[in-house]
């Protein structure tokens, strides 16, 4: 799937290659003069948009909480490490001061425990979890033999 | 003539007009090139909340939420569909209507699932798709939902041509109550404040209480959860019941400061530049140059233009706050 940012938020480019990056990290690049007609333009050829901070989900995610408390400042660093089905799952996750959890996936949303986040986004969103069938599953339901 | 905003369940006449209205923005192309003119708050919607403030951010605080932005953005964001539905309803003095959630709130969980709202002649029910009422799949279309990259949950948009989808009283079931709003609009009483550092989903005052997050969801925040479906993403806005929801938001806030003689909004203009995109003379995110913006606005609006709105719009009561 090619992914391409709406240039609305940040400049995006496309590294030679394909891989995209962001333009504040590897340089200036060019705005689109109508953005709002570029993500229609993708949208309608069937091409998903992605803004903003969505486009950076390399790696883990660190959260901070930043508190005073009787004169002290007091700065508390998380980050998350992800697998589903042994696959690195990026995104950003925000802790808050009471300890949950919360996404832009489920942007209303906070859990107790970042367990029942990706629960949640499994129920919420089944079809980006499903799993490819195995070469045997597959042979197995087509009957076929290699 | 300022607008009058009322509650959609007493006035029958705006909840009718309210569901032409958006049905005929769904129709209503602003220029060549463009989605539909309602499916354009619905990607700016999604791009303000891909949008940290800073950039860098990493408490979630984004261009339209979870921030001191996100109770005059939400207001930018209603007064232009207001003006939107004006021009395609050819009434001037058409008011968006709200929904007083926190009446339906003091029922029980199962008749809050059947309360007047989600009639058949209002607002239509649950389901996936849903099936009843005037957004049943046959006659409104969910053109763009929430996506997510490749081994990613960050949200994309992607096409898709489908019913709207609801799951009422899935996730919480319960709505707020008045107790919760009148506890709201009278938090840090008698120290009021709009905001507080560190002005985020952990600040202390009546944003982020209103918005939802300590010990949440709940106000806003659990409309959205409550609802499920298609309430549930950034791409929240394909319902409408979204701008009900938060005209009932907003309408808190009006109450708010009516009540309390109009507290500072904050961050002010000399706050850290950390926070721009909240503070009172900051510019709120917008997602095009033209076209979408009415006159008076013209695209360029700052925290500090939408405190007095009483030239634009009133509310027909605030008289269950207190």
């Amino acid at each position: 799937m090619c992914i391409e940012s709406l240039q609305m938020t940040t400049t995006h480019r496309k590294r030679k290659g394909g891989r995209s990056s962001h333009a504040h990290h590897h340089g200036p690049s060019k705005r689109s003069k109508d953005p709002l007609s570029d993500a229609y333009k993708r949208l309608n050829a069937g091409q998903p948009v992605v803004a903003g901070h969505a486009a950076r989900h390399e790696g883990p995610f660190e959260s901070v909480r930043e508190v005073e408390y009787k004169g002290h400042s007091i700065i508390i660093r998380t980050r998350y490490e992800i697998r589903v089905d042994g696959k690195p799952l990026g995104g950003h996750i925000y802790v808050d001061n009471s300890g949950r959890v919360s996404s832009h996936a489920m942007p209303t949303y906070s859990f107790v425990s970042t367990v029942d986040l990706v629960k949640k986004l499994i129920d919420a969103f089944p079809a980006n979890f499903a799993k490819v069938p195995t070469q045997i599953s597959r042979q197995k339901k087509t009957g076929r033999k290699r | 003539m300022a607008a009058i905003r009322n509650n959609i369940i007493y006035d029958t006449n705006a909840r009718d007009k309210y569901i032409q209205g958006v049905k005929l923005l769904k129709n209503d192309f602003l220029r060549t090139g463009w989605p539909n003119t309602y499916d354009i708050f619905v990607i700016w919607h999604y791009n303000a909340m891909m949008t940290l403030t800073p950039q860098s951010s990493t408490s979630g605080r984004n261009a339209a939420h979870s921030g001191p932005a996100f109770l005059p953005w939400h207001r930018w964001m209603l007064v232009l569909l207001e003006y939107h539905l004006q021009r395609v309803l050819n009434d001037p003095n058409f008011g968006l209507p709200y929904w007083d959630w926190a009446a339906d709130g003091e029922l029980s969980p199962d008749q809050q699932l059947t309360a007047q709202i989600w009639a058949d002649n209002c607002m239509g029910g649950s389901g996936s798709p849903v099936t009843t009422g005037p957004f049943a799949e046959e006659s409104w279309q969910v053109n763009i939902e929430q996506g997510f990259a490749p081994g990613s949950f960050s949200p994309i948009l992607v096409p898709t041509n489908r019913g709207l989808e609801r799951s009422l009283g899935s996730d919480v079931n319960t709505l707020p109550t008045r107790s919760d709003v009148r506890t709201t609009v009278h938090l840090n009483e008698p120290n009021i404040v709009y905001d507080a550092f560190p002005w985020n989903r952990n600040s202390d005052g009546l944003r982020n209480g209103l918005e939802g997050w300590p010990n949440g969801p709940t106000m806003h925040n659990r409309i959205h959860v409550w609802m499920g479906g298609d309430m549930a993403p950034s791409t929240s806005p394909n319902d409408p019941v979204f701008y009900l929801n938060h005209c009932n938001v907003d309408r808190i806030w009006a109450g708010w400061q009516e009540i309390h003689s109009n507290p500072s909004y904050v961050p002010d203009a000399q706050a850290s530049t950390r926070l721009r995109g909240h503070r009172l003379n900051d510019r709120l995110y917008r997602i095009t140059a033209s076209a979408l913006f009415d006159p008076i606005y013209r695209g360029r609006v700052r925290p500090i233009d939408l405190l007095d709105i009483s030239a634009r719009y009133t509310y027909d009561t605030f008289s269950d706050l207190v």
